[in-house]
């Protein structure tokens, strides 16, 4: 999610890179699993996708993120 | 002689002072402001980058040297406006209480980006999966906030209990019918300035209890 103001942000803390909803509530960042399958059930939720088709677009978005970007296919 | 050449030309390749670094973003920005113009009047697939570049008064070359496919700067371009339509949306939305209000700033938010929107709704199924996703994302934006508006109107029973996603999407439906059909719905107007307020009611009176 876009990052506009410190509560965005993990822990509250303007410093910290991630979003709030992609860590834990210690600011651990969460696994690429868990992070494709709360995505992907939001836009499910939010607006009426497919689940398997909102998985792909997840996992599309995912992989132009920093965080993700270099990710292998296995790994988590 | 040779130095004092070399400082002219270096003074006309860098005006004002700028740093190679600045100005290559500043020319990095004129190329995504003019691409985004150009693609709002001549449509998304019709826009070449040769019309960009001479519409930007570069050369084609220099715009690769920024961006190295079309989809690049197209990306670029959609993730650009889905920031500026996230923060205007913010403005707008964040004091707001209530679907009706929520509408209002979705409306406003949108009428101050009509044409390239309106390019958007239409030509957005045949764009490129990544482009089509950001366009996705950026409806993220506005389903955040029906939702917590729907809910709240939900518990006062103002609205009847519908679940979220077809709420989002008659919405949708509705506001991206008259958008694609702008030119014939309110021509040379903005469509949202014209049938905006009428859209709201006719929704409003759909979704009350």
């Amino acid at each position: 999610m876009p990052l506009k103001k410190a509560e965005d942000h993990s822990l509250g803390n303007p410093q910290a890179i991630y979003c709030r909803h992609c860590t834990h509530p210690d600011g651990r960042l969460k696994s690429y699993n868990q992070i494709l399958e709360e995505t992907a059930a939001y836009f499910v939720l939010s607006q009426g996708l497919d689940p398997q088709a909102a998985r792909t677009m997840t996992e599309t978005i995912l992989s132009q993120l920093p965080a993700w970007r270099n990710r292998s296919n296995s790994s988590s | 002689l040779i130095y004092h050449s070399l400082y002219i030309l270096k003074a006309l390749e860098f005006p004002s002072g700028m740093t190679r670094k600045e100005q290559k973003e500043r020319t990095r920005e004129h190329l995504l402001q003019t691409a985004y113009q150009e693609f709002a009047k001549r449509g998304i697939l019709a826009t070449k980058t040769l019309d960009i570049a001479q519409a930007a008064g570069v050369s084609h070359g220099t715009l690769f040297v920024h961006f190295a496919t079309r989809d690049a700067l197209l990306l670029q371009v959609i993730e650009d406006f889905g920031l500026t339509m996230g923060k205007r949306l913010q403005q707008l939305a964040e004091q707001k209480q209530g679907v009706k209000a929520t509408l209002e700033a979705h409306l406003a938010m949108i009428r101050d980006y009509e044409p390239f929107y309106a390019q958007l709704v239409i030509e957005g199924p045949l764009l490129p999966p990544l482009a089509r996703y950001k366009i996705f994302l950026i409806q993220s934006g506005i389903a955040d906030y029906l939702e917590k508006a729907a809910k709240l109107d939900m518990a006062k029973g103002l609205v009847r209990r519908v679940p979220l996603h077809l709420m989002l999407n008659t919405w949708m439906g509705l506001l991206h019918y008259y958008l694609a059909n702008r030119d014939l719905f309110a021509p040379h107007q903005s469509v949202l300035a014209v049938r905006g307020a009428e859209l709201i009611d006719h929704f409003m009176n759909c979704i009350k209890s």
